[in-house]
């Protein structure tokens, strides 16, 4: 941890706030071409664009606001709504590509192969015994198939498979 | 006389299978993923926010609302007997219940645990049948102006909640007011932000929203952090004492202390139970009635937890129906079933749906006695679920997650939204952003901008009425104190040295 008082230059976060605030800003400039069609002869307060450059004004201003409070180091390694301080990102972002391929899989494959695919890839990724990973998976995907594809009648297309 | 009316009226509502069924589904579900490490009642309710849209609004509301209150009694479990709160909100718990779980007393402490958990909730549903009702007739006083400063409000006190990160949270929150818009805009059929995808005209929906942030951004972290390790000997010792669970009532002044703090701070937006059983726990330590020292094993810190732990639902679920104003990300998703029944919350429902206030009202009621029992039954097996690999159950929360997004309309584009989510989720987490701000901000958009809206177009433009008109203004006061008295307190100390 650094300490409190130390000064420190453009950490990834600060970056991010910056492109949050930035994105914001962009917005709300672009808004003319954004809202279609851009009202032109209304007053201020009733013009439908009125809201959205409020909440994009104050947006890009709290997060200079936040950009320059951070300026100080802030010890990031965890938020106190979600502790993610000892997660390993690219597992992860690998876990987030699989996660990807299974929402392509599903209307191709159909719901049930799909999400034991996708159950399988991921136990094996995530480094279980083989076993464990049978174990997990099929009883897991046989019942949310039941429940969701069954039960609750949820339509997920008609795939190769089931 | 009226409150027993109501009570009554809403006993005879919750009578039909699908109701009965949702309590007790809730209530066990609440249960397990209170004692499941990790796993939160945010991730639970926005996973299963779709599947309530099929049931009658009172079902839905009653399954969330058991997994509500089931995750402030589970957390407890946890807490006790592995020293690894369930919830943010049982920490408090850990302090004293593992020295008392550790010196053979585990059932002694569970059963503390439980009791004072279940006052804490029968007395935040008695606070909900008296308060919510007078609070919403003065809340039917209120015109364009006063539903503006109350948002604006509440907005300032979610903002104040987060503490040194005031301007992260508040930026949040103007995204989620900005997300609010997007589509066509309802006055004047003009598309905001639409960028020509189709999709984006009916808006940003809050259900893939919050399943992406909550559910998805939570199940990446478990899978991708190592698996925690934890002392296990003591979990084959859970288990209940009947003469414990009359203790809570020797030690009067501190369960009334745990009340008055849970109910209270229920009813601010975003502060939350954890803050409630920190200032419960801090404040019985003064003139606690049993010598055992805190944090040794004193029994008094956890009726003070406790207390004040379950005793937030209620007060949470005031400013919900009675001005439309969720207090957190959970009573947030909860109005999400409202919205999508066609129900306004808010002072008018008090009038409009009768039926609905009571139910809730009385679900509370029937939902505590249903998590004691289930607990007392099954508080053995339900110990033995802290054993679950948190990797196993974050992959099924991400299965479950592309379900609950897809579910929502049956479209691949709301998985891809989750997708989306679940990434700015993970990214703002490790960036210490706040996200709650968001959800509140999405939820509160709609109401706020159409206020504004028509308050300023009534006075063509002008802000007087937010300061000529006595309720307003005095929003608008407390409002102005909440801003400059960290500046002022900060002056009156260094005059006072």
């Amino acid at each position: 941890m650094q300490p409190e008082s130390s000064l420190r230059g453009w950490s990834w976060d600060r970056v991010f706030l910056l492109v949050l605030a930035l994105l914001a800003g962009g917005l709300a400039l672009a808004s003319r071409s954004l809202i279609v069609p851009y009202p032109q002869a209304v007053a201020w307060f009733e013009s439908a664009a009125f809201f959205p450059l409020l909440a994009l004004g104050l947006m890009a201003l709290a997060g200079v606001v936040e950009v320059f409070h951070r300026r100080r180091a802030i010890e990031l390694k965890d938020s106190d709504e979600l502790n993610s301080s000892q997660a390993r990102m690219g597992l992860a972002w690998a876990m987030l590509g699989l996660f990807g391929l299974y929402m392509l899989a599903v209307p191709w494959l159909g719901y049930l192969s799909s999400t034991l695919l996708f159950l399988v890839t991921s136990s094996l990724v995530l480094g279980f015994a083989w076993r464990t990973t049978w174990a997990l998976s099929l009883p897991l995907a046989l019942a949310m198939w039941w429940v969701f594809s069954k039960l609750l009648k949820v339509h997920f297309g008609h795939g190769w498979l089931i | 006389m009226e409150f027993f009316e109501s009570l009554s009226q809403g006993f005879a509502a919750l009578g039909t299978w699908p109701i009965v069924l949702s309590l007790l589904l809730g209530s066990a579900l609440g249960i397990v993923v209170g004692v499941l490490p990790g796993v939160g009642p945010g991730v639970t309710i926005a996973v299963l926010l779709p599947f309530t849209y099929g049931m009658a609004p009172l079902a839905g509301i009653s399954l969330l609302l058991g997994v509500y209150c089931g995750a402030f009694y589970g957390g407890a479990v946890t807490s006790i007997l592995i020293r690894t709160p369930g919830e943010a909100s049982s920490i408090m718990t850990m302090f004293d219940g593992y020295p008392m779980a550790r010196n053979g007393q585990a059932q002694r402490a569970l059963s503390l645990a439980f009791m004072s958990a279940f006052i804490g909730g029968i007395v935040s549903a008695l606070l909900l049948g008296l308060a919510a009702r007078p609070l919403a007739g003065f809340a039917a006083k209120f015109g364009a102006p006063e539903t503006v400063m109350a948002i604006l409000l509440a907005s300032l006190c979610v903002g104040k909640a987060y503490q040194r990160q005031f301007a992260s949270a508040m930026m949040m929150m103007c995204f989620g007011f900005f997300l609010a818009t997007v589509g066509i805009d309802p006055n004047s059929n003009e598309q905001r932000y639409t960028l020509g995808i189709p999709a984006l005209l009916s808006g940003i929906p809050l259900v893939p929203v919050a399943v992406g942030m909550f559910g998805m951004a939570q199940a990446l972290v478990m899978v991708s952090s190592p698996v925690p390790t934890f002392d296990s000997s003591l979990i084959g010792r859970a288990g209940v004492s009947w003469r414990a669970f009359l203790e809570p009532f020797k030690y009067p002044k501190t369960l009334a202390k745990g009340l008055f703090l849970g109910s209270a701070i229920g009813v601010l937006p975003a502060v939350g139970a954890a803050l409630s059983t920190s200032l419960a726990y801090f404040w019985a330590q003064r003139g606690a009635k049993d010598p055992t020292p805190f944090g040794e094993g004193n029994p008094e810190g956890i009726v003070a937890a406790e207390s004040a732990n379950n005793s937030n639902s209620g007060g949470a679920m005031i400013t919900v129906l009675a001005l439309g104003i969720p207090g957190d990300v959970i009573t947030a998703i909860i109005m999400g079933v409202f919205v999508v029944h066609g129900i306004v919350p808010g002072p008018s429902l008090f009038m409009d749906r009768p039926e609905i206030i009571n139910g809730v009202l009385s679900a509370l009621f029937v939902i505590n006695v249903v998590i004691l029992i289930l607990l007392v039954l099954c508080v053995k097996p339900l110990a033995r679920l802290a054993y679950v690999n948190p990797r196993i159950l974050g992959l099924a929360i991400l299965a479950l997650c592309f379900v609950g997004a897809y579910s929502a309309a049956n479209s691949m584009y709301f998985v891809l939204i989750a997708i989306v989510f679940g990434v700015f989720g993970l990214v703002c987490a490790r960036a210490n952003i706040p996200t709650i701000p968001l959800i509140l901000g999405m939820v509160m958009g709609d109401t706020l901008e159409s206020a504004l809206r028509q308050a300023l177009g009534r006075s063509d433009g002008s802000l007087m009425p937010f300061i000529e008109r006595p309720i307003a203004a005095s929003i608008l006061a407390v409002m102005v104190l909440m801003l400059v008295w960290p500046w002022l307190s900060r002056v009156l100390i260094k005059s006072k040295e």
